[in-house]
């Protein structure tokens, strides 16, 4: 036995105090970077316009099962190269804000490929990604912070899929 | 929801100044392990819980299928092992060390779809306050 881990995902406005998603999905497998604000969408229905924005995701990753301590927690974008005119923006954040295809503030341009060693540091949380106090150590079932992501593209990208990325989280576990 | 599906390329053995021995389990299932919990600790705190009796000594991994690769730490002096060959880390004498031991756990998105987590490393080795007051830490990697 191990932590069991799975990807969890906020959409809708920004509701309560620490705000968070309206809805909240579960055991979600796929980040798909598109024109709607939901999980269940296919990409293929709702393609970004060039010169327009995804919706950001908030993904967060959910720890339970068998563990002593989460600790270490790292998250970079590690493999694949973006299309020219498309840029990847992203961050790690306590903070949730209504959904739009506006630039996201408080999000880094992580296109280039980084070492998931210099990864940005991901702290942990039993009460939610949103949780006021992250640690940096898990002893309990808990969260992830938010693990922001936003395609941005200009009028020059392309058609089609782009090329595959590949997009790491890294924990200690014992 | 996924978890770590490959075995555990080394095994832990925990080894006491009063001669206990804890063996990690292949299903690394915590002595008081709840069923009904959503969470549980693995064995390691077992290691945690005995320390409350005896000093701990000796911590080793133990590789199943290949003990010519096993990696050992003498707590009482700081002094390595891998697969026979001794070694030490600069650290001071006389200090109080404590184990530190982790697996670095990586999961991947690759094209937008979520792989299953797998192990990177095993991690081991000790930490010390220094006559400064800082804590020191000597931690060696061995790769999954």
């Amino acid at each position: 036995m191990a932590a069991t881990f799975e990807y969890n995902e906020d959409n809708g406005a920004a509701t309560g105090s620490p705000a968070k998603g309206t809805s909240r999905t579960t055991a979600v497998t796929q980040v798909n970077w598109k024109a709607v604000d939901d999980v269940a969408t296919g990409y293929a229905t709702a393609p970004v316009n060039a010169g327009e924005n995804s919706f950001p995701k908030y993904q967060f990753g959910k720890f339970t099962g068998t563990f002593n301590q989460i600790s270490n927690g790292l998250w970079a974008h590690t493999a694949g190269v973006l299309p020219t005119g498309v840029t990847l923006f992203g961050a790690v954040t306590s903070s949730y804000a209504t959904p739009s295809q506006s630039a996201t503030a408080g999000l880094s341009d992580i296109s280039s490929v980084t070492a998931i060693t210099s990864g940005a540091a991901v702290l942990f949380s039993t009460v939610g990604p949103e949780g006021a106090s992250p640690t940096a150590t898990l002893s309990a079932a808990g969260y992830t912070q938010y693990l922001v992501t936003q395609a941005r593209t200009t009028g020059a990208a392309p058609t089609g899929d782009s090329d595959v990325l590949t997009l790491t989280l890294r924990y200690s576990e014992n | 929801m996924s978890t770590v599906k490959q075995p555990l390329k080394y095994l832990w053995t925990a080894i006491f100044e009063d001669g206990h021995i804890i063996a990690q389990p292949e299903d690394d299932r915590y002595t008081k392990h709840d069923d009904t919990a959503d969470h549980n600790p693995s064995a390691f705190r077992d290691i945690l819980d005995y320390q409350d009796k005896s000093p701990l000594e000796h911590f080793l991994l133990v590789p199943p299928e290949d003990d010519t690769q096993l990696v050992s730490l003498d707590l009482t002096t700081g002094e390595f092992s891998l697969g026979g060959f001794p070694f030490k880390l600069n650290c001071e004498t006389s200090v109080d060390r404590k184990l530190i031991y982790f697996r670095n756990i990586a999961q991947d998105y690759i094209d937008g779809v979520a792989q299953d987590p797998y192990v990177e490393s095993y991690n081991v080795g000790f930490e010390y306050k220094n006559k400064d007051g800082r804590t020191v830490k000597r931690i060696i990697t061995v790769d999954a």
